[in-house]
């Protein structure tokens, strides 16, 4: 080992970049990072093994309407383990998703968005939005109904926009309507298009992240602190301590992986039927504030809502929190206003989630109708009338 | 839920008839119906069978002739095909067109006495207007109207009955717990031919039943068995995958403490 660094020291002189890399390693991170800094680490495991698994789906994936749920029984049921790298891949895009929504709130509420740190926030929002759209066109390839119908539902919905949205909509789904090209150009994204974008992002991310070093709580019209001046508030270096606890959240996250994967494998519907639509039909649960969002307010301005709320995220450094706090507890109306949207969508998905259901609390059963408003189902036995206004 | 909806259509013995004598979609209104006219009551009665709510007959279907068409004599005319009030030998014969599989079997058992004029026919138990879905409840009605109080046909009905319920409950809990164990493992789905098989074995046995043979029946019953016994192979494996599969996670979680552990026992060495 020695002999081959010695080899690629002599030719590329690396022993200046070793000692630049050795000393980021072991540059100490503030004090007040605890286990909740662990997220991002465990973010790059499960996106290191949805491009595993992704890759080994690939080989025997075939992104053509005729073929593609074919594909996916073969993989489900022909395949070896073959069910187990799908389950896998389907359980790892739901944790990705938790875990980004749980890093965004963890670094939201640190302050660890706040100059200098701001592009790397903003890098941190693209590739949220990346891993959304990793999830929006990965929903379509098993062309299963749910899957079919899900996406003619979501790429109708920029059609209303006005002028560009016909457009928008032919350019994304390839045609008039959702078919072979759709999943053609949503394959393509998927696995070739985010992938890209999401290393490079990634990659970004983790470059600004290690260059800076993690946020500390001081006021941002205050100096940075210096490696000293951490060691002396308390703070451990990064390795091995921090690392160590990455590596724990790491196995962890592997162990509810596997274990989801293997208790609860992927589901698969029946063949996409362009004739048929199934009721109830409805996305992703991260889509579905956003779906239900669409039945409350005109089109154009739900269409319009989500790009919106990636916009407030990125001027959220630049122009909305610009105070030089860090603390929430110092900064009340932008952590308020951040609790009260996160509260709204959050009611969105559970109304979306409801919507067209029925479901019975505390002995009572109640039908959510398409707003997701609850009726009381009133036993007919009981002389009432079914679907009953409370 | 889906299953038991599959279930019903395997069988094809759903509940009893409409209360409600409704024109159904796509069937025509016995109200343009001539013969009603003068055939009301067979007309009520007709309304309500499974015949028509099903939009399967009508009037010439059996008896020949035009319904449509107002004059009698013409509706009637030789050239329709009117052949009036079916003989005892057509209306097996008009039966078989449809139910070919039960009147195979009705010819072998002891009611098809052609000697004999007043030995039953299809329309005996199963009526001729008001035909209504056959269940299990129709031999404890109308095998009773000539053999009541004989011991031996009591008997025979009482074990034929019970052989099918026997069967038809095995089905139903079979059908649930493929339905309860396919949300968990979905390669049972490559299984579903099983299932569709013992629904198609139990309804051979119910035609085996019109000759009215133990031998035949139990056979056919027999036949079932070892299609739902295949079922239920496939399930109990499903279910045994299922557990060694919590075994692995167990595996899983003792090497992720393993592993951390380790990591937390080495922090100070590092």
């Amino acid at each position: 080992m020695q002999r081959l660094w010695e080899w690629f020291d002599e030719r590329l002189h690396l022993a200046p970049v070793r000692r630049a890399l050795l000393d980021n390693l072991h540059k100490p991170v503030p004090g007040h990072v605890n286990w909740l800094f662990t997220m991002g680490a465990a973010l790059i495991l499960l996106l290191s093994v949805q491009l595993l698994t992704g890759v080994l789906l690939m080989v025997y994936y075939k992104p053509t309407g005729r073929e593609a749920f074919a594909s996916i029984e073969s993989i489900m049921y022909e395949v070896p383990l073959g069910w187990l790298i799908r389950s896998a891949h389907n359980w790892g895009s739901h944790l990705i998703v938790i875990l980004a929504l749980l890093h965004m709130f963890r670094v939201f509420f640190y302050g660890g968005f706040k100059k200098p740190r701001e592009l790397t926030w903003i890098v941190g929002v693209m590739l949220l939005a990346v891993i959304l759209g990793f999830g929006f066109t990965g929903y379509l390839l098993p062309w299963d109904q749910v899957a079919y119908w899900g996406t003619v539902v979501a790429t109708e919905a920029p059609a209303s926009l006005p002028v560009l949205g016909p457009i928008t909509r032919e350019f994304m789904i390839g045609g008039n309507e959702v078919a072979d090209a759709t999943l053609g150009r949503f394959y393509v994204v998927h696995v070739f298009l985010l992938p890209l974008l999401l290393l490079s992002l990634m990659g970004l991310h983790l470059l600004l992240i290690r260059y800076q070093g993690i946020s500390s709580m001081r006021r941002t019209d205050e100096p940075e602190p210096t490696p000293a001046q951490l060691r002396v508030d308390g703070g451990e270096p990064f390795f091995p301590n921090h690392v160590l606890r990455d590596s724990a959240t790491m196995y962890v996250i592997f162990g509810v992986l596997v274990s989801l994967a293997l208790l609860y494998p992927a589901h698969i519907g029946s063949p996409a039927d362009p004739l048929n639509t199934p009721a109830g039909i409805k996305p992703e649960w991260y889509f579905l504030p956003a779906y239900q969002l669409l039945k409350y307010v005109p089109e154009v301005v739900g269409v319009n809502m989500p790009p919106l709320l990636v916009l407030v995220l990125v001027l959220l450094p630049l122009v909305i929190d610009t105070s030089p706090e860090r603390h929430p507890g110092r900064r009340p109306r932008v952590v308020a206003g951040w609790l009260i949207v996160s509260a709204v969508i959050g009611l969105l998905g559970v109304l979306g989630h409801l919507s067209e259901t029925s479901s019975t609390f505390f002995g009572t059963t109640y039908h959510f109708d398409v707003q997701g408003v609850p009726h009381r189902v009133v036993d007919v036995a009981e002389g009432g009338e079914e679907g009953g206004e409370d | 839920m889906r299953w038991l909806a599959l279930l019903s259509l395997v069988l094809a013995w759903p509940a009893g008839a409409q209360d409600t004598p409704e024109v159904p979609e796509g069937q025509v209104s016995l109200d343009d119906v001539w013969c009603t006219v003068c055939h009301f009551e067979q007309g009520d009665e007709f309304a309500l069978s499974v015949h028509y709510q099903r939009g399967l007959l009508l009037c010439n279907d059996c008896h020949g002739g035009n319904p449509f068409e107002p004059d009698a004599e013409v509706a009637k005319a030789q050239d329709t095909g009117f052949i009036g009030k079916p003989t005892r030998s057509d209306i097996v014969t008009l039966c078989a067109k449809c139910h070919s599989g039960p009147a195979e079997f009705f010819a072998l058992g002891p009611h098809a006495d052609d000697t004999d004029p007043d030995s039953p026919t299809c329309v005996t138990c199963h009526q001729n207007h008001l035909v209504i879905d056959a269940t299990l409840a129709l031999m404890d009605t109308t095998c009773a109207v000539c053999h009541r109080g004989d011991s031996r046909v009591e008997k025979r009905v009482t074990a034929i009955e019970s052989k099918l319920a026997g069967a038809e409950a095995s089905l139903v809990a079979m059908a649930v717990r493929f339905d309860s164990l396919q949300g968990l493992d979905a390669g049972l789905r490559r299984s579903v031919g099983l299932l569709e098989g013992a629904g198609a074995a139990l309804r051979q046995v119910e035609p085996r039943t019109h000759a009215l043979d133990m031998g035949l029946i139990g056979a056919s019953i027999d036949a079932f068995d070892e299609e739902i016994a295949a079922v239920g192979e496939v399930l109990d494996e499903s279910e045994h995958w299922r557990q060694r599969r919590g075994w692995i996670v167990v595996g899983v979680w003792l090497f992720v403490a393993a592993n951390v552990t380790l990591l937390w026992m080495r922090r100070r060495t590092l």
